[in-house]
């Protein structure tokens, strides 16, 4: 499951590129935002990636997108992108928000614990909601490309199942972590 | 230039803001979790209520044994049901005796026998139906009074378990970032293996359990093994059992079985010989080894039929069947090894072997030739964990219930009950 994430998001990438090479002027033009995160959370600083495709038609801009996002566990988001860009011009302030799915990537185990007698224990995660709202700025370079930088905060939610054996009665229990992980994300990147 | 500089500035901004708002977030993380809560009792109470109860729902099956047209199906560590099998195809189950920390038994003539926690209490079962205890003979299993992982209150006697659930906060990790998620359960060192599983057999002349005993009765002798000890119990007195003697004998004692003046015993590392000539000094006269894991056996003139299977408890991770000579009980020696699925415990009529195979079902083979054992029928659809057979009539503990079936066509062999486990 875990590797066609790769997959999806190198035919996103590759996909945007074909594109924007076919686009017009005056008409829904296709861009692509290709962006390196900083996320800062309670329990920690940690980093994640995002490639957002879609079309713009006016200020308006909508589009899919796709990440990896490694703050705490690490998960794959891929959600609608919609921001709106204000005044004229190459160099543009605009609003986002971002919204979908967030998908399960986490490092999941299942091994032995050997103290004080053996019982195979594992966890499985299950995918959770991912939202991103903020501002940015947009700095247009040579057409068509621009650099981006948008701060925003950012909420992502996993659950995890850890199954055990009891050890007096045998029965298989389920303990549930519902995680939900808030953090302010900062994005630096390079739109197409 | 100014694009770049103003572009750095907002940069330099952001990064400020990123740390200033960190407070402004939170991660929220909680655990929902079961656990099962201990009601006490006093002793004086307890014993009070050892006493044909109403009947009750089967929830965790353990241990089985027969007499007569009744079926005894211990209800691990709450007590003993008691059901009338006078009509298998449509048994009933007619009462329970509440005997908390129960999960042996053996009978002999009326009296059965069964461990209450550190005790042992005998109960005239003349009358399944009116159930008297005769005697409690104390701190003859003295490894009870502790359990894997947990102390109880020594002043009290848990009389149950109530099931509980609860929703607490719960750190959210802090191994993940670019180095991955985390191994949150760190409550898992605390719940593994226990013995609490093991279970009972023997044979006497009155009675039959299945292989995986931890009780068993020769003449007017109770044998039960604990963890690491086998301890002899005189019942030449049915209704005033004596201790007699506790027989060090290893760590990692399961199950034992009786054949003529033998007993074999599993552990988790071998099979032991114990001689019962002097039936309360019981002598070990051989044993075999085999890679850790969970062991019942059970054994004829010449030969013995030993599981090995994997999982919590059993600390090892073997799952097969060795069928070993044993007509030189100094030196047993391996014949061969069958590969299983998860088999627990045995059972053989004849030239018929029956091996509960865990979530493989029940499987019949042809044991006429041990070193060719053929499998000629396979019931699936079950979880099984012990059996006893007697003239093509199996009776069978499985997770879901205790099944009764007719083999005396092994070809064709018919469903004639089931008492459902109710979760």
């Amino acid at each position: 499951m875990k590797p066609k994430y790769f997959l999806l998001l190198v035919l996103i990438l590759n996909g945007s590129m074909i594109t924007s090479g076919q686009k017009k002027e005056n008409v829904c033009k296709f861009h692509s935002i290709n962006s390196v995160l900083l996320l800062n959370g309670e329990e920690e600083i940690s980093a994640g990636l995002q490639s957002v495709n879609g079309f713009q038609k006016g200020n308006w801009f909508a589009g899919i997108g796709l990440g990896l996002d490694y703050y705490i566990h690490r998960s794959v988001p891929l959600f609608a992108d919609i921001r709106h860009e204000f005044g004229k011009g190459k160099n543009k302030f605009f609003a986002y928000a971002e919204g979908g799915i967030n998908l399960e990537w986490a490092e999941e185990f299942n091994e032995p614990i050997f103290f004080p007698w053996e019982s195979v224990s594992n966890s499985e995660f299950h995918n959770g909601v991912y939202t991103d709202f903020g501002v940015g700025y947009r700095v247009g370079m040579k057409r068509p490309g621009g650099l981006v930088l948008s701060l925003g905060h950012s909420y992502k939610t996993l659950k995890e199942i850890v199954t055990y054996q009891d050890w007096r009665t045998q029965e298989w229990l389920s303990d549930v972590y519902r995680y939900k992980l808030g953090r302010i994300s900062l994005k630096v990147g390079w739109q197409f | 230039m100014r694009i770049k500089s103003s572009f750095s500035a907002l940069l330099v901004s952001s990064v400020t803001l990123l740390f200033v708002f960190n407070s402004c977030v939170r991660d929220t993380c909680t655990r929902q979790y079961v656990y099962w809560e201990p009601v006490y009792r006093t002793k004086d109470e307890v014993r009070a209520n050892i006493k044909n109860n109403p009947a009750q729902e089967i929830q965790r099956p353990g241990k089985i044994y027969i007499r007569g047209n009744y079926i005894f199906l211990n209800e691990i560590d709450r007590g003993i049901h008691i059901i009338d099998n006078t009509n298998k195809s449509a048994p009933k189950n007619i009462a329970f005796i509440d005997i908390p920390g129960n999960m042996d038994m053996a009978v002999k003539g009326n009296i059965l026998y069964a461990d209450f926690y550190t005790d042992l209490v005998a109960i005239d079962i003349t009358n399944p139906q009116q159930v008297v205890v005769k005697k409690f003979t104390e701190s003859v299993f003295p490894e009870r009074s502790w359990g894997n992982g947990f102390l109880p209150n020594q002043s009290m006697v848990i009389a149950d378990w109530v099931r509980k659930e609860e929703v607490v906060e719960a750190p959210c990790g802090g191994n993940g970032g670019l180095f991955g998620g985390m191994k949150s359960a760190d409550v898992l060192m605390l719940s593994s293996g226990s013995a609490a599983n093991q279970s009972a057999a023997g044979a006497s002349p009155y009675g039959m359990g299945g292989s995986m005993a931890r009780f068993t009765i020769v003449n007017d002798y109770l044998y039960a093994v604990s963890s690491s000890a086998l301890n002899v119990v005189s019942i030449a007195n049915g209704a005033d059992p004596v201790f007699s003697n506790r027989v060090q004998i290893g760590w990692g004692i399961e199950t034992i079985y009786p054949f003529k003046n033998k007993l074999f015993i599993g552990s988790n590392s071998g099979m032991f010989i114990f001689d019962i000539s002097n039936p309360t000094n019981p002598a070990k006269t051989g044993s075999f080894s085999h890679a850790t894991s969970c062991d019942p056996v059970i054994a004829d003139d010449n030969t013995a039929f030993v599981t090995l299977r994997s999982g919590t408890a059993c600390q090892g991770f073997t799952d097969q069947l060795d069928v070993i000579n044993i007509s030189v009980l100094s030196t047993p020696i391996l014949i061969k090894t069958y590969q299983m699925t998860n088999p627990h415990g045995l059972a053989k009529d004849g030239n018929t072997l029956i091996i509960c195979d865990g979530r493989d079902g029940l499987k019949f083979y042809n044991a006429s030739d041990v070193r060719n054992l053929t499998l000629q029928k396979q019931v699936t659809g079950l979880d099984t964990y012990d059996v006893i057979a007697i003239n093509g009539w199996a009776l069978v503990v499985a997770k879901d219930g205790l099944y009764q079936y007719d083999y005396s066509s092994v070809s064709n062999v018919s469903l004639l009950s089931k008492l459902s486990v109710v979760n």
